[in-house]
C-alpha cells in the first residue's frame, strides 16, 4: 500500500470529515432522546471532557514523537499487545463503518431509492471506499480536504436555514430529564466524538510531527463547533418527545427549511455532498484498517487485503436483520466497546508507556552516573 | 490481472450507477396536490386525493411557455381503513403511480377532526414524499365537498391557488398558516396545543350581516360568490382533537400575540358615533413580549403588544395631524385592540382550555427537569390563566393624502 506522510490541513480535513459523519447521521437525535431539553448543556459538557482527553493525549505522547498507538503499544507490551492493540482498532473500525453504512444506506433506499436492493447502494459506497484506497492515502486526503469544506458549509446552511422555526425556550427546563442524565449517564454521549481514536493513529502519518497538536486540537474545535450547532439547532426546531425512525437528523431539518420561492428540492443536493462525504469516511476508515493491518504483521502489499476488507464491511453492513438490531447493538454494546477502548484502555496504555519510559530513563541516568 | 480487476471495477461502477433501471419519469406519476379525510363509518375513513391534471390544449401552453398543468383537477375518493391502504387502493385503480411531494393542502373535515387525527397526521409525518410546508385545514364540510369547490378564479393551477389562499394570512391576519410539520409538532409538544386552517363553502343564502375585521367563522362570509371554499378562523385543537371555531378577528388577534403578523388592516369603530369606522394598517413595532409567572399555580400572563398603525381612511372627520388627534385614536383603537385580544383569550382559555399560543414556552423557564414541568401539567392548568394585556397602537398618519 502506498503509505505517504500528509499535511497539516489534510489531517484535519481527515479527522473532521470522520467525526462529521456522526452529525450527518442520527447522533444529534440520541443525544437529545437521552438527555431531553438539556441536550445542549450535556453536548457541551462532552465537548469539554473530549477537549480534556485530548489535551491529555498530546501530554502522553509528547514523550514519543513520530509515534502512534500501535508503536507505543509495542514499546510498552511488545509485539504482542501492538496486536491486540491493531486487532481491536481493527474490529472497532469495521464494525462502525458497517453499522453507519448500513444505516446510511437504508436512509438512502427510504428517501430515493425505494426501488433499489439495498445491496446495489451498499456495493456503491464499499466499491467507491475499495478503489480510494488503491490509490493510498495521499489520495484520499487531497480528495478529503477539498470535499470536507464544502460539506461542512453545507451542514452549516441546513443548520441555520430552518432558524424562523426556532423556539428558544426549548432549552428549557435546563436540566432535562435530571442531573444524572445530563451529567452522570450523560458521559457517554461522548461516544459521539468517537472518531477521536483516529488521532491516536495519525501522528505517525503526518508531515511535519511537531504539528500534530495543531491537528488534534483545530479538528476537535471543528467538529465540537458542529456537533453543539446541529445538537442545538435539532433541538430548537423538533420537540425533545420525538424520537424519528429516520436515521437522519438533518435530512429532517432540510425538509422544514424554506429557501424561497424560486429554489426547491435543495435536500437533493445535500444529500448528494453527504454521500461524498460518507465515501470519504469509508475510504480513511478502510485505509487505517489496512494499514494497521500492515503495521503488526508482515504484509508488504495490501492489494488483496483491501478487497478482503471491503467484503467484510460489505457482510457487516449487510447483515443486520433490520434497523431495530442495528440500533440496539450499535446503542448498547457498540457504543460501550468504543467508549472503553477509546477514552480508557488507550489513555492506560499511554499512561502506563510514560511511566516506562520514565523508569527507563532514570535507570539510564543511574546507569550512566555509575559509569562516570 | 491488473486490467481485468480493472475492467471489473468499471461494470461495478456502471451497474451502481444505472440506478435510473426503476427511476420514474413525470409521465408516470400522478402528482396528488390535496388530500381530503373524511369520516365513513366505525374506525373507516374516506379518502379524497385531488389530482392535477395536464391541460388538454398543451399545444397551446407549450406555445406560450406556461405549465401544461391545468386549473381541472380530478378527484378519486375511497373508503378505507388507513391513508396508506387508500393510496394502494387508488393506485391500483388509476393508471399512474400516486406522488405526494407536491401535495400543498391535507383537508379534514369537522367530523373527523373531532374524533382526533394524531394518527393520520403521523402516518402522512412519516410519508418521505410529503412536504413539510403542506398546510392542514379543518372544513366544517366534508373534505371532499370542499375540495370539489376549489374553482381558482384568478390562478391557473390549483396548486398555485391552494398556496396563495393561505398565503393571504400573511396581510390580512385572518387566517393562520398551519403547516403539516408544525401541527404534527404541535400534537407532540407539552408547551402547546396545535390548531388549523379554518375552511368551509361559502353558502348559498347568506343572511349574516356585515362586521368588521372578519368576526366571521369561514363560510359565514357574506361575499357574492357562491360554493366556493373560504379560508377564515382557526380551528381550535385540545390534543389531537377538534373542540372549536374562532373568528378572523380572533385569528388577527393571534397573529399579533404570536408575532406571524406582517400587516393587517383593522377597523375600529368610531368613538360616540355609531356605526362609523376608520381603518388602519397595522404593521408589528416591536415583537410581542409574553411573560408567565404563578402565583399559587395560578399563571398569570402578561403581554405587551406594540403596533405601529397607518390611517387609511380619510375624510373630513379623520384627522392624523394634530397631536391630540392622533392620540385620541391611539388611545381608542389600542383599548379595542386589547379588548378583542382579552376576548380571544379568554375564549381560548376558559371556554376551550387550549393554549394554541403557545404560553407555556415562556413558563416552562420556571422549572428545572422535565419531570417538574410535567408534573405542572401546564395544557390542563391553561384554563386557570389570567391575562394582563398591554396594547401600544402609535398611529403614524394618513398614507396619501393628509386630511383637509
Amino acid at each position: 500500500m502506498n503509505i505517504s506522510k500528509i499535511e497539516t490541513a489534510q489531517a484535519i480535513a481527515l479527522l473532521s470529515i470522520v467525526m462529521a459523519n456522526k452529525i450527518i447521521l442520527n447522533l444529534p437525535r440520541s443525544i437529545i432522546s437521552s438527555t431531553g431539553s438539556s441536550a445542549w448543556l450535556n453536548v457541551i459538557y462532552i465537548v469539554f471532557l473530549s477537549f480534556l482527553f485530548v489535551f491529555l493525549v498530546i501530554k502522553l505522547l509528547k514523550k514519543f514523537p513520530k509515534m502512534d498507538i500501535l508503536d507505543i503499544s509495542e514499546y510498552l507490551g511488545g509485539k504482542y499487545l501492538k496486536a491486540a492493540v491493531g486487532i481491536i482498532f481493527i474490529v472497532i473500525f469495521a464494525l462502525t463503518i458497517g453499522t453507519v453504512l448500513c444505516g446510511y444506506s437504508e436512509t438512502l433506499k427510504s428517501i430515493y431509492f425505494n426501488q433499489s436492493p439495498i445491496l446495489y447502494i451498499l456495493l456503491f459506497l464499499i466499491g467507491s471506499a475499495c478503489i480510494a484506497n488503491k490509490f493510498g492515502i495521499k489520495a484520499i486526503a487531497k480528495v478529503t480536504t477539498i470535499i470536507t469544506p464544502i460539506v461542512f458549509f453545507s451542514i452549516l446552511i441546513v443548520l441555520l436555514t430552518p432558524i424562523k422555526s426556532f423556539v428558544i425556550q426549548r432549552f428549557f427546563p435546563l436540566l432535562g430529564y435530571g442531573f444524572n442524565e445530563t451529567f452522570l449517564a450523560g458521559i457517554s454521549n461522548i461516544f459521539a466524538l468517537s472518531g477521536l481514536s483516529y488521532i491516536l493513529l495519525i501522528p505517525s502519518l503526518l508531515k511535519e510531527s511537531e504539528s500534530y497538536k495543531k491537528v488534534a486540537i483545530i479538528s476537535l474545535c471543528i467538529s465540537g463547533f458542529y456537533l453543539i450547532l446541529s445538537v442545538c439547532c435539532t433541538l430548537l426546531v423538533f420537540p425533545f418527545v420525538l424520537s424519528p425512525n429516520e436515521n437522519l437528523s438533518l435530512y429532517l431539518l432540510t425538509k422544514v427549511s424554506n429557501y424561497g420561492e424560486l429554489i426547491h428540492g435543495v435536500n437533493t443536493i445535500f444529500i448528494l455532498l453527504w454521500i461524498i462525504s460518507v465515501i470519504a469516511y469509508i475510504s480513511i476508515g478502510l485505509f487505517f484498517m489496512l494499514y494497521i493491518t500492515q503495521k503488526i504483521s508482515t504484509i508488504k502489499s495490501t492489494i488483496l487485503l483491501n478487497y478482503c476488507y471491503s467484503l467484510i464491511l460489505l457482510v457487516l453492513s449487510y447483515v443486520w436483520k433490520d434497523y431495530i438490531q442495528l440500533n440496539n447493538f450499535s446503542e448498547h454494546t457498540l457504543k460501550y466497546m468504543i467508549l472503553a477502548f477509546v477514552f480508557v484502555f488507550n489513555p492506560f496504555i499511554l499512561i502506563l508507556a510514560n511511566i516506562k519510559k520514565r523508569f527507563t530513563r532514570s535507570q539510564t541516568t543511574i546507569a550512566s552516573e555509575r559509569n562516570t | 490481472m491488473k486490467k481485468i480487476i480493472f475492467i471489473l471495477q468499471i461494470f461495478l461502477i456502471l451497474i451502481c450507477f444505472t440506478g435510473c433501471y426503476d427511476a420514474r419519469g413525470i409521465e408516470e406519476l400522478a402528482y396528488v396536490v390535496a388530500i381530503g379525510l373524511d369520516t365513513s363509518g366505525e374506525n373507516q375513513i374516506e379518502l379524497s386525493l385531488q389530482f392535477a391534471t395536464a391541460s388538454k390544449s398543451s399545444s397551446s401552453s407549450e406555445s406560450s411557455g406556461s405549465s401544461s398543468q391545468s386549473k381541472e383537477t380530478n378527484i378519486t375518493t375511497i373508503k378505507c381503513n388507513t391513508i396508506n391502504s387508500g393510496i394502494a387502493l387508488i393506485n391500483s385503480h388509476i393508471s399512474k403511480k400516486i406522488n405526494l411531494s407536491h401535495c400543498k393542502v391535507l383537508v379534514i373535515s369537522e367530523e373527523l377532526a373531532k374524533k382526533g387525527i394524531s394518527r393520520y397526521i403521523d402516518t402522512l409525518c412519516n410519508n418521505i414524499e410529503i412536504k413539510a410546508d403542506c398546510s392542514v385545514i379543518v372544513s366544517k364540510c366534508d373534505a371532499k365537498e370542499y375540495l370539489e369547490n376549489v374553482k381558482p378564479a384568478l390562478e391557473n393551477l390549483t396548486a398555485r391557488y391552494y398556496e396563495s389562499t393561505i398565503n393571504s394570512a400573511e396581510y390580512t391576519g385572518y387566517t393562520v398558516d398551519m403547516t403539516l410539520a408544525e401541527f404534527y409538532s404541535k400534537t407532540k409538544d407539552s408547551y402547546c396545543e396545535p390548531y388549523a386552517i379554518l375552511g368551509s363553502i361559502t353558502k348559498e343564502e347568506n343572511s349574516s350581516s356585515p362586521e368588521i375585521n372578519a368576526k366571521y367563522f369561514a363560510g359565514d362570509n357574506p361575499i357574492d360568490d357562491k360554493d366556493i371554499i373560504d379560508n377564515l378562523g382557526i380551528a381550535v385543537f385540545k390534543d389531537d382533537k377538534f373542540i372549536g371555531e374562532l373568528t378572523g378577528l380572533d385569528s388577527l388577534c393571534h397573529v399579533i400575540i404570536t408575532n406571524e403578523l406582517d400587516e393587517c388592516t383593522l377597523t375600529v369603530p368610531k368613538q360616540n358615533e355609531k356605526e362609523k369606522y376608520f381603518d388602519l394598517l397595522l404593521t408589528p413595532e416591536k415583537c410581542t413580549k409574553c411573560s408567565v409567572s404563578f402565583e399559587n399555580d395560578i399563571p398569570h400572563i402578561n403581554i405587551n403588544v406594540s403596533l405601529r398603525g397607518k390611517g387609511l381612511s380619510i375624510n373630513e372627520n379623520s384627522k392624523y395631524s394634530t397631536e391630540c388627534s392622533i392620540d385620541e385614536i391611539n388611545t381608542y383603537a389600542s383599548k379595542y385592540l386589547k379588548d378583542a385580544i382579552m376576548a380571544y383569550l379568554n375564549k381560548t382559555s376558559k371556554e376551550y382550555g387550549s393554549d394554541i399560543c403557545g404560553f407555556g414556552k415562556y413558563a416552562v423557564k420556571n422549572y428545572l427537569t422535565i419531570d417538574d414541568w410535567y408534573s405542572s401539567n401546564w395544557l390542563e392548568n391553561y384554563q386557570n390563566a389570567d391575562f394582563s394585556v398591554n396594547v401600544s397602537i402609535t398611529v403614524e398618519s394618513g398614507a396619501a393624502f393628509m386630511e383637509q
